[in-house]
């Protein structure tokens, strides 16, 4: 086995949707403790990239690793590839936390509720071991009061720093946020990217597609750009805001900066 | 003519013993249906194409004939191919798969009313695909699934008059033969009409009662009274 050092290795990963091709040969790698914002103009395949890292899309060609262990196949002797089994996706999904651009918590459970799920009936936790954990979650997004709260009486700032305490509960090597404050009005953006700030400074691996270039620049060690299918350009974020080489980056870097907030 | 009530009550052993056999079929036939239509709803779901066909087929097949017709060729050609059947064994089987296609059908509809981001975030959990059915989309779909189902009971119940084709003797048998004996009492139209209403309250008051107590329900009505609360 190579041991390359990256926990996430994307390799030449295509993706139709029937006729559309949306990945169009994507490599990637993401060393551990890496934060990498991936950015994009809309409909670029920015989504489907993070869906297919953890296999909740399967990728049309190519491969993604996890810890150097192809996700969601298996190799056969011959060097044929096919389905891993579905239990071993699922563990392999369970070490990745995704965040959602629309929170997606399950809204016939509290807020603590949608914390201990998955650590008890995935992972075997205790219901008491699951409660203090979810609790510890709770005071890391600052929302201890709301345990009991039920997703619709949460604002959507709220709701997002559940979910990401979710996320946190399966006690994943990696986190993987989709456009997490894009769905947020303006002033409770802020709040969701502290958590997020905070989570990078403890030193999570973290894959963020976000338009937030503030965000971007104190956080990400790299960004990439994405564009039709493809990473047209990467670099970290000074190189990338202040000498944009690629024509199309330049392009969406006028955009974003011209947008009004 | 004056409504008498004798006629009711002399005629009321044959309306008795319609009226359980149509509860007893309805009863059996409601609840094998719901079994079977789990699986039914699920298989036009499934990865796999020759289940999404058979199940689709299935349920074009079963909605776009007449329940007469079903009830015909489960009685006359099965025993053709050399499967013996009797009239209640043909009838409870007609009323099943006709109630498991149509229950099949709430419960896809369910399904699909389940946001697809809340199977996202949990097979991105890591839960399996039946802890996430049982866990995540069952109990929120039960609130949008028991009104249809309930109103299908009712139809259930409506449609197994037809049985008495096939000579079940269920509760529209029983009005016919009462027909016959009172000379076509109109009192014999009332008793029918109010003995099949009785059943079909009855399963609207047991559905509404089962709504109450889904998750949604619940999380709703707790909500509203928060929501109530912090008005004050
Ligand atoms: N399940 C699907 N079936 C068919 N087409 C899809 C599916 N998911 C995404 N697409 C298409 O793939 C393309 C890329 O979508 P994707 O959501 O990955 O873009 P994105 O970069 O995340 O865009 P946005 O910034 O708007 O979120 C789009 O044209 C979209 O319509
Ligand atoms: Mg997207």
């Amino acid at each position: 086995m190579t041991t390359s050092g990256s926990i996430i290795r994307v390799q030449n990963l295509h993706k139709w949707f029937g006729e559309l091709h949306v990945l169009k040969g994507i490599d990637l790698e993401v060393k551990a403790g890496e934060k990498v914002c991936i950015m994009g103009p809309s409909g670029s395949g920015k989504s489907t990239l993070l869906r297919c890292l953890n296999f909740l899309e399967e990728p049309s060609k190519g491969i993604v690793f996890l810890d150097d262990l192809p996700v969601g196949y298996i190799e056969d002797a011959d060097g044929k590839r096919r389905r891993d089994t579905e239990s071993n996706i699922n563990r392999m999904r369970a070490r990745m936390g995704v965040v959602f651009q629309s929170f997606n918590l399950w809204t016939h459970m509290t807020a603590s509720a949608n914390i201990v799920e998955a650590p008890i009936h995935v992972n075997g936790l205790s219901r008491q071991a699951a409660n203090e954990k979810a609790l510890s979650l709770l005071r890391l997004v600052g929302l201890e009061d709301k345990k009991d709260a039920y997703p619709a009486q949460l604002s959507g700032g709220q709701q997002q720093r559940i979910a990401i305490a979710r996320a946190l509960a399966m006690d994943p090597e990696i986190m993987l946020f989709d456009e997490p404050t894009s769905a947020l009005d303006p002033e409770l953006v802020g709040e969701v990217l502290a958590v997020m700030s905070e989570l990078a400074r403890g030193g999570m691996t973290m894959i963020v597609v976000t338009h937030d270039m503030g965000f971007a620049s104190a956080v990400a060690d790299r960004i990439v750009f994405m564009d039709h299918g493809q990473v047209v350009e990467e670099g970290p974020p000074s190189t990338f805001f202040q000498q944009p080489k690629n024509e199309r980056t330049i392009q969406f870097l006028a955009k974003m900066t011209s947008r009004p907030f | 003519m004056p409504f008498s009530l004798s006629i009711i009550a002399e005629a009321w052993p044959t309306f008795e013993a319609g009226l359980i056999t149509t509860a007893i079929f309805c009863s059996v036939a409601s609840v094998l249906g719901l079994v079977l239509a789990v699986p039914i709803a699920l298989a036009q779901f499934s990865r796999s194409w020759p289940w999404r066909v058979s199940a689709k087929v299935l349920v074009e097949i079963v909605r776009d004939t007449p329940f007469l017709v079903q009830v015909f060729v489960i009685y006359f050609v099965f025993p053709a191919t050399g499967i013996p059947m009797s009239s209640t064994v043909a009838g409870i089987l007609a009323l099943t798969i006709h109630g498991a296609v149509y229950f099949s059908e709430s419960i896809r509809g369910a399904i699909l009313s389940v946001p697809k981001g809340q199977v996202d975030a949990a097979r991105a959990a890591g839960m399996s695909y039946p802890l996430t059915m049982r866990r995540i989309v069952f109990p929120q779909m039960m609130g949008y699934v028991l009104p249809p189902i309930g109103n299908q009971i009712v139809g259930l119940i409506k449609d197994s008059a037809v049985l008495s084709i096939i000579s079940v003797p269920e509760l529209s048998m029983a009005f016919q033969n009462v027909l016959g004996t009172t000379f076509a009492a109109p009192e014999a139209f009332v008793a029918v009409a109010v003995l099949y209403w009785l059943l079909t309250s009855a399963v609207t008051l047991v559905m509404s009662r089962l709504e109450q107590l889904t998750p949604t329900h619940r999380s709703t009505q707790e909500m509203t009274s928060l929501l109530a609360k912090a008005d004050r």
